[in-house]
């Protein structure tokens, strides 16, 4: 037990004496974390969270103009400007303008009579069906009023479709609130006020509520950046130890003390599980102080905090064996490799590569079929919802 | 007397080398003395001190230190044999004094007797003043002193010296032999090898000289240099016995 002490001691010194090797230890993890999480979040904000700048000329000033005015300017994908607001004599072709110079990403034309032409065409469509005599589709060239839409040609294709379905989402709306307000009056007047409240615009029967399963049964988090970047790359971080810990053991077998070690009342074993242990403590407050960051550091930039649920000892035993793990496949690294460059590289670069393959990367459900399958001998499993640290 | 090391008949064969490293090696070193093991380079120095201090084994043969077997009680005989590679063979970014706490601690010397044992050899071998200083920025004479301190502190029965004085200043060799002859008055036996053999003529008791893995002459270094009248020191007794080629 002296022996390992004495061992541990030397370790220990020599770790902390090795500047370079404290930034890789516990500088990288949080850089690696704190970029990569910023990072994603950034790109999902920008594709999901962020509303998109947007601006309507309304030139109908009427119900279907000023209504979808009023859906654009309450809906959160959209920050949406009024451009007769900005300038009393915008035209149709400033919109277009201000589009394509990129001051906005979409920009929503409302032409002139759009609600009295599209009245008129009910009107007389309403009037023929109750009369019995046949009608025309609304789809006719003639009878179709156009809103039309400009976006920004660098938006991405699933921002474009976001944005057009949202759009018609709108105007089918503002359509139906319209026909049905349309058809509320007809049956008021031809049943001469016999129908008490007659306002069908007014209802809303069907509506579509969304919710995330989760596997506990909980309410579950729903995944973001956070949740998914800290577990994920603290686990990588803890696996980029395997440079150190094998460096170390080969620094000394080439500088011949690990023999001078051997020729003293020494085993391998005890000299093995000094370097372990202490590794094995690295790698713990490497996660802790990831994790402190994750929880008090993130919400000081901007971001949210990260959120353990369930129980934090559970979270440590996966910790503990990820550590030994790394520990372990560090001391076949420093098997093989005769020096430390050796070691380094492969070090590094296999343990990039085993990420991706464990799914850090890309989430495994959009891995080719043959790479799931290795995922799943593999421990640096990255998928979104992280077993112990999200249930 | 009883040999404190006797080496019957070892042998060894390194799986990509072409003949054997040693052939049938025997000799005995006697408690007390300085023996001398030298021999040209590829003779088999290194590997015997590699075998006795436990890195490698032998494919045959017997070793016994103080009249153990060495195979059966290697951990008993470490404590006992102090061993001074002929690399610089410490931690470097760690100061003296921490790699002789870290060295000692491993031998399991008791705390209070190490400290005092770690203030004497660094006073000895002239390193008190630099004791907490790093390793990596001693000059080489001064890396060699340290080296030879930790296989001394632990005041070993039999110490294996490997080429101890190399590459060192004249001072320095002059401190770390006379060091040495004083351990050797106090009791301990020596095991050493060189290439310097005005060096092992002076400090050595006995000398064996080793080529193709066996000892080819051995006896105190005014017998082997008595045997012919061509002979005037250790160098030309040791230039007739191995020859004048190059070894690789």
């Amino acid at each position: 037990m002296k022996t390992f002490f004495h061992l541990l001691y030397k370790d220990i010194l020599l770790l902390i004496r090795d500047k370079a090797g404290l930034l890789l230890l516990f500088l990288m993890p949080l850089t690696l974390v704190l970029i990569m999480t910023s990072m994603q979040d950034g790109v999902m904000s920008a594709n999901m969270d962020t509303e998109i700048a947007l601006i309507l000329l309304n030139d109908d000033e009427d119900t279907i103009g000023n209504t979808m005015e009023k859906e654009l300017i309450k809906a959160d994908a959209f920050n949406t400007k009024i451009g007769k607001e900005i300038d009393s004599s915008m035209t149709e072709e400033d919109l277009i303008k201000l589009v394509a110079n990129g001051n906005y990403l979409v920009g929503i034309y409302i032409p002139d009579s759009t609600t009295e032409n599209l009245a008129e065409v009910f009107k007389n469509k309403l009037e023929n069906a109750f009369k019995g005599n046949p009608t025309d589709s609304l789809e006719d060239d003639n009878d179709t009023m156009d809103i039309r839409v400009y976006i920004d040609p660098v938006v991405k294709p699933s921002v474009h479709s976001t944005i057009i379905s949202n759009v018609k989402e709108f105007s089918l709306k503002v359509q139906n609130q319209f026909s049905l307000k349309e058809i509320s009056l007809m049956l008021d007047s031809m049943s001469g006020g016999r129908i008490n409240n007659p306002e069908l615009s007014e209802v809303e029967g069907l509506s579509v509520k969304e919710n995330t399963p989760d596997k506990s049964g909980n309410d579950g988090l729903s995944p973001n950046s956070i949740q998914h970047n800290v577990p994920a790359w603290t686990l990588f971080a803890i696996f980029f130890i395997v440079v150190s810990f094998s460096g170390s053991i080969i620094k000394e077998r080439e500088d011949g003390s690990f023999n001078r070690l051997m020729t003293m009342p020494c085993s391998y074993s005890t000299y093995m599980s000094s370097k372990m242990t202490l590794y094995l403590f690295v790698c713990i407050i490497q996660f802790l102080l990831v994790l402190a960051m994750g929880i008090w550091g993130f919400p000081l930039i901007g971001l949210e905090s990260f959120v353990i649920e369930g129980y934090f000892l559970r979270l440590l035993f996966v910790v503990i064996f990820a550590s030994l793990a790394a520990i372990g496949y560090g001391t076949a690294i420093s098997a093989f490799a005769t020096t430390q460059q050796q070691a380094a590289i492969f070090g590094s670069v296999s343990v990039v590569i085993l990420s991706a393959i464990g799914g850090i990367w890309v989430p495994v459900f959009a891995m080719p079929n043959f790479l799931k399958v290795l995922s799943h001998f593999y421990l640096l499993i990255g998928e979104w919802k992280h077993p112990i640290i999200l249930s | 007397m009883t040999p404190i090391l006797c080496i019957e008949n070892l042998t060894k064969h390194y799986k990509n080398g072409e003949k054997n490293v040693l052939n049938g090696l025997t000799f005995s070193v006697n408690p007390g003395e300085i023996y001398g093991f030298l021999g040209p380079n590829g003779a088999g120095k290194s590997t015997t001190i590699k075998i006795l201090s436990g890195l490698i084994s032998s494919d045959s043969g017997t070793i016994t230190v103080m009249g153990r077997d060495l195979n059966h009680y290697r951990d008993q005989i470490k404590r006992c044999i102090g061993v001074v590679p002929q690399d610089i063979a410490i931690f470097p970014t760690l100061t003296a004094y921490e790699n002789l706490i870290v060295f000692g601690g491993i031998y399991g010397i008791q705390t209070r007797h190490l400290y005092r044992r770690i203030r004497y050899l660094l006073k000895l071998f002239g390193l008190d003043e630099h004791r907490n200083k790093k390793v990596e920025l001693y000059s080489g004479g001064m890396k060699r002193r340290i080296n030879i301190i930790v296989g001394m502190l632990h005041e070993p029965s039999l110490l294996l010296l490997d080429e101890p004085t190399v590459g060192i200043d004249v001072q320095s060799k002059n401190v770390i032999i006379e060091n040495l002859k004083m351990l050797n008055s106090k009791g301990t036996t020596i095991l050493y090898t060189s290439h310097d053999m005005d060096e092992a003529q002076q400090f050595c008791s006995k000398v064996g000289i080793i080529d193709e893995g066996k000892i080819i002459t051995e006896g105190s270094p005014e017998e082997l240099i008595g045997r012919s009248e061509d002979y005037t020191n250790l160098e030309s007794v040791y230039l007739k016995l191995t020859g004048k080629k190059l070894r690789d």
